[in-house]
């Protein structure tokens, strides 16, 4: 046999070994994968799943002090669809600003805010004190 | 805003670990694979020649008057955004400028080099402002010379030093998506580029000293057309790589490609935003201007040290290669180009979400430039869709381009090695390529996975 074509042929037969692996491993490595990869048009509507949307929102809380997040920025999973809602009290005046959503809201100094929304569209988004430039919260969306 | 990557408010979900292993995986398997089996005689040199276009197409490509449309277009754009940056709402969501820089300009016009190849040259408003300015003067029957003459040890610093810049506003700067903040940088970047032009001529700055200019020109090499000996070809896509770079500054060019993306990666993941808060948080309340200042010093640390450490592992990798071939020569111009499609694929699975996504408010924002609630052709109110793709597609896109820009690197490296030394050489100078590739690919991996 031509060794150039052995060669060509055991780089196929390896990644074609590595891609049936992977294809087979894939669901049990991560249930979502599979769910996800079919529901990509869904991903573009704005129609939440009805299947396990709870009915009281998650709520987020976040206490400013010192112009800081306590505890430090605070790092959210959320499920796409979910309902939550961020509570924020501070003991500065700022605006509150959650990027993507672009959904804002003003917290008076020793007050607290409120922005209800409904996680409809998946990805990492960051909430801060739009003034003071300060990162709160990142909020992970998935699928 | 922290933003990274200087606008837009959605960000890539990180890739899950077990996507990650494998990506790594297949790098490791990957390599070793090709390094036993790739060709013998060189493939990529051979073909950079490429086919010449039809002659009809090249003239028709080659038109004074479509110079002239685009170059008018391409100024009068430049114009648009300096005045929007200037004059128009003073916020990035209602501005188009920060889009137009950061994403339509920055990012859009790496698919175009890429697969079209050096457009940007035709494209270039500082260039074809100055063109048409030279042209007036001999019009008017004066001529313009040089004033200096270009030191050539300089290279291409002067286009590093500028990207650097660029990169700086971009990554570090607090506030980049500030149109104000843009107008400055667009002023100066005109006035160091027509001041640059003048001194030294147009064309040769724009191959030494206009960062966009060697930046986009380095993609433009992947791409499958080319220009050889005053022709346009069609040629294999990577074989405008083959061959030694010996510019001065070109691996510092590179290095700010590369180190400037993954130093992107970085100040996204969640250790580096809490050191920052860290370092931040004791001046926020008292003195948000020291905060800034901090925080904006702690960025250009961190930038230039992964910029550093592209340069240094680049040397390193290149001292063992050399020791192992003998050191009759320097290998470091050599394989300098393989670094290229490796720079190419982190901008691509940093950026693509962000071109796909942001690139939507192009419409919006084109109808009403300036934020004045005009609507110039009816798109003020298009809704963009923030997520045009699944995680998991994004994932797959992410992984695959790095993956695929790994084997691009090492088929270029390698084919420059069998092209300059004997087989066995050879072979013994890619097993520091080698490593050094699997550096920058698990690295990478690992910024998107952590991101």
């Amino acid at each position: 046999m031509d060794p150039q074509f052995r060669k060509v042929a055991l780089i196929a037969a390896v990644l074609g070994l590595a891609v049936a692996v992977f294809l087979a491993l894939r669901s049990s490595d991560n249930e979502a994968t599979s769910t996800a990869a079919s529901t990509t048009v869904a991903a573009t509507t704005t129609t939440p799943p009805i299947t396990t949307a709870p009915a009281e929102p998650t709520t987020i809380a976040i206490v400013v002090a010192g112009g800081r997040p306590t505890g430090g920025i605070q790092r959210i999973r959320l499920t796409k669809g979910e309902k939550a809602v961020l509570v924020v009290t501070s003991d500065v005046a700022d605006e509150i600003h959650f990027h993507g959503y672009d959904l804002g809201a003003d917290v008076q100094a020793g007050g607290s805010a409120q922005i209800p929304f409904t996680a409809t569209t998946v990805g990492r988004f960051e909430v801060e004190l739009e003034e003071r430039g300060v990162q709160l919260a990142e909020i992970d969306v998935r699928p | 805003m922290i933003l990274a990557h200087g606008i837009g408010g959605v960000r890539d979900l990180p890739v899950p670990t077990w996507l990650f292993s494998w990506g790594a995986a297949v790098v490791l398997v990957l390599s070793f694979l090709l390094l036993g089996t790739l060709w013998k005689r060189a493939q990529l040199e051979p073909r950079a020649e490429g086919r010449p276009l039809p002659e009809r197409l090249e003239r028709l490509l080659r038109a004074r008057g479509l110079r002239v449309v685009l170059g008018a277009v391409s100024a009068g754009l430049l114009v648009l955004v300096f005045l929007t940056a200037l004059l128009g709402e003073p916020s990035s969501v209602e501005n188009l400028a920060p889009t137009f820089v950061y994403v339509l300009f920055w990012l859009g016009l790496v698919p175009l080099q890429v697969l079209l190849g050096n457009v940007w040259p035709a494209l270039n408003p500082w260039l074809a402002i100055a063109s048409a300015a030279d042209w007036l003067w001999r019009a008017l029957g004066r001529t313009w010379s040089p004033i200096g003459a270009y030191p050539e040890r300089l290279g291409v610093y002067p286009a590093a030093v500028l990207l650097f810049a660029f990169a700086a506003l971009e990554l570090c700067y607090v506030d980049p998506a500030s149109p104000r903040v843009l107008a400055l940088a667009i002023a100066l970047y005109s006035y160091v580029t027509w001041f640059g032009m003048a001194v030294v001529g147009r064309r040769l700055w724009v191959e030494r000293g206009e960062a966009f200019s060697v930046y986009f020109g380095l993609l433009a090499r992947i791409a499958p057309f080319g220009e050889r000996d005053g022709r346009l070809v069609l040629r294999t896509p990577l074989s405008g790589l083959a061959g030694a770079e010996r510019t001065p500054g070109m691996l510092a060019v590179v290095a700010v490609m590369l180190g400037s993306v993954g130093f992107d990666g970085l100040s996204r993941a969640p250790f580096w935003q809490d050191l920052r808060a860290r370092i931040e948080g004791p001046y926020v309340l008292d003195s948000p201007g020291t905060a800034d200042l901090v925080g904006t010093a702690l960025s250009l640390a961190g930038l230039l040290g992964c910029i550093a450490l592209v340069v240094v592992a680049y040397r390193v990798a290149v001292t063992v290669a050399n020791r192992a071939v003998g050191g009759e020569r320097d290998l470091a111009p050599e394989f300098l180009q393989s670094l290229i499609p490796i720079a190419l694929v982190y901008a691509v699975a940093h950026y693509f979400t962000l071109l796909l996504v942001q690139g939507q408010f192009a419409l919006p924002l084109g109808s009403d430039p300036f934020g004045y609630s005009w609507d110039l052709f009816g798109a003020a109110d298009y809704a963009p869709n923030l997520a045009p793709l699944s995680p998991n597609a994004v994932w797959y896109v992410q992984v695959g381009a790095l993956v695929a820009g790994h084997v691009a690197g090492l088929a270029v490296a390698h084919d420059r090695a069998v092209t300059i030394l004997p087989p066995r050489s050879a072979l013994r100078s890619q097993y520091a390529m080698l490593v050094l590739m699997v550096g920058y690919t698990v690295g990478g991996l690992w910024l998107l996975s952590n991101g």
